[in-house]
């Protein structure tokens, strides 16, 4: 190498260690997917990795089948781990006397955060929220508040009800005396937690508000449900302070409003579209959900609510079908999650049983009163309640996604078995003599 | 059992299962054909790298030749340049180091006072080699 060669060889080797210096500063990676800043949203990571597997079009099927086969398989979890917060170290004694005599007493706005006991179970709103094919709580509660003063029992869930009209109370006793554990134990298999029906009617209405203006909500008890589900949201995402912050109790006010009007905004990525869900449009759905446990059939049918909340503006729905849908499908992932936890845990029947719980375990002291408020009071069981619902549902979407990773790698598998096994053959190729004169010629 | 609470245990679950680790490694080569088929073998080209990758160029839809002007593709100039300091690395700068373990089989003759001896056995420690790429 000559002289001129060997000083040019010191430029250039600075130069390229400089280059390489340089490259240690690259720019931050910006991540499309939303969910991996964000450490602890197991559910939101999961979706995004099913969106990555098997497109935006799995997030239809995966409701489809939440709302199916979860939904089927939730019930007993539910009651499970309900039996597991109620059933404590009284289990063996007997119903105090206090209770046998003199029951509880409960407001009706304590325990009914939706207004749901005042609803006729024969109005068309009715229709899609009480059970009417088995005894429920609510539909006893009911009663009892068509018949204030009467006692209602309701023999199943070993319990009479009665409305005091001035005092808008409910008195809750026991029909006979058994042991504590027991009572527990009967009344949450007596109970429906989960009534299809009312639960997509309940997550319709958080996202278009369609349920609310039917029943002439004003904003005040919209906004009152929508602070429960938000502090059940922060539990979720394993915020346990129960305190909502400033500028999100500003951003639920305004939620609140637009969904008493029953409007909704589809965000667009450039902005918002209002879309209005009609009545009928929930009943047409509850029609089709009840009667199907077809997933693809439930899943269609709850896209076609988009389709049918935007015929107001069809051709900007048209253009940004796709942007549309897909935060839809994230949105109602994300409330059904919630509204599963507020059933589990909020609904009139198990707030009841919060305060028989507390009653037998305070000399008779009652300690349920305002939702958001006993929040704190019952917050390990609220915690312990939400890890089992993010555990069933995340574990229902990660098998969603091994069964379309398997589809996705069983062909790369066999085509890397195929890559081995060439490459073993060409080696062993390489090494044979004839192999050499048959390449040779 | 995953752990569905917790968002390690739910990626570990997806690393075990996109690590294809199912899939296992190639049978080992036959000693004997490696020693007969090593003398064979030509030793790395540079030239005859970068020509075969510069000749399947095509395949990525990338044209291939000399430039509308005549002049060569710069890229084509880069591509035997990689690969020449790759080869040039790894033929005299990496390190090969071979693992031998014990219990290799083992037959030896020797001298002892009382005259000549053989002895059948197996290697008790593990050593180690050297080689080079060529």
């Amino acid at each position: 190498m000559s002289l001129v060669d060997d000083k040019r060889k010191v430029f250039t080797t600075i130069g390229s260690y400089t280059s390489f210096m340089q490259q240690n500063k690259l720019p931050n990676v910006t991540d499309i997917y939303t969910s991996i800043n964000n450490k602890k949203d197991i559910i939101s990571y999961l979706l995004d990795v099913l969106k990555t597997v098997a497109g935006t079009e799995a997030l239809k099927e995966l409701i489809g089948k939440m709302l199916t086969k979860l939904v089927d398989q939730s019930e007993s979890k539910i009651k499970m781990a309900l039996k597991k917060q109620f059933v404590q170290f009284n289990a063996d004694n007997l119903l105090s006397s206090n209770f046998i005599n003199n029951g509880i007493n409960t407001k009706v706005e304590d325990i009914d955060i939706k207004g749901k006991l005042r609803i006729s179970p024969t109005s068309d709103s009715g229709n899609l929220i009480y059970n009417k094919t088995v005894d429920s709580f609510d539909k006893i509660a009911h009663d009892a508040i068509v018949n204030s003063g009467t006692d209602v029992s309701f023999a199943g869930m070993n319990m009479s009800i009665k409305y005091v009209e001035s005092i808008d109370t409910f008195n809750i006793k026991p029909l006979a005396n058994v042991k504590i554990g027991d009572y527990f134990t009967n009344y949450i298999d007596k109970t429906q937690i989960i009534n299809k029906d009312e639960f997509i009617t309940n997550i319709m209405d958080t996202i278009y508000g369609v349920f609310s203006k039917k029943n002439n909500k004003t904003a005040g008890q919209v906004l009152n449900d929508l602070e429960v589900q938000k502090l059940l949201e922060q539990v979720i995402n394993n915020n346990d302070s129960f305190l909502i912050l400033p500028e999100d109790y500003d951003e639920l006010q305004k939620k609140a409003n637009e969904l008493a009007n029953g409007v909704t905004y589809y965000d667009m990525g450039c902005g918002l579209m209002e879309a209005i869900l009609p009545f009928s449009g929930l009943t047409k759905l509850i029609g089709i959900v009840s009667g199907s446990t077809d997933p693809f059939t439930i899943g269609n049918a709850v896209e076609a609510t988009i389709a049918e909340s935007t015929t107001g503006s069809p051709t900007t729905a048209k253009k940004n079908k796709e942007t549309i849908r897909d935060g839809f499908f994230q949105k109602l992932i994300n409330v059904f999650t919630i509204q599963m936890l507020q059933f589990s845990i909020m609904s009139p029947q198990i707030r009841v049983l919060l305060g028989i719980m507390s009653s037998l375990q305070n000399n008779g002291l009652v300690l349920i009163a305002n939702a958001k408020e006993d929040m704190k009071k019952f917050a390990i069981m609220i915690k312990c309640m939400a890890n089992e619902i993010i555990k069933m549902i995340a574990e229902f979407i990660f098998n969603l996604v091994v069964s379309y990773l398997i589809k996705l790698l069983t062909p790369v598998i066999k085509k890397m078995l195929k890559e081995k096994i060439n490459q073993y053959i060409n080696i062993i190729k390489s090494l044979t003599p004839i192999s050499k004169l048959i390449n040779s010629t | 059992m995953i752990d569905f609470n917790s968002i390690d245990a739910i990626i570990a679950g997806f690393d075990k299962i996109l690590s294809l680790s199912s899939i296992g490694g190639p049978p080992p080569i036959p000693t004997p054909l490696i020693l007969v088929g090593i003398p064979l073998r030509t030793g790395l080209s540079p030239t005859k790298i970068a020509s075969r990758i510069i000749a399947r160029k095509g395949e990525a839809g990338l044209p291939v030749g000399v430039l509308p002007s005549g002049t060569i593709s710069p890229d084509e100039i880069m591509e035997r340049i990689r690969i020449e300091e790759i080869i040039n690395a790894l033929q005299q700068e990496a390190i090969i180091t071979v693992a031998i373990p014990p219990g290799i089989t083992l037959t030896a003759a020797g001298i002892s006072p009382s005259g000549p001896v053989s002895v059948f056995g197996s290697t008790i420690i593990y050593s180690k080699g050297y080689g080079v790429i060529q």
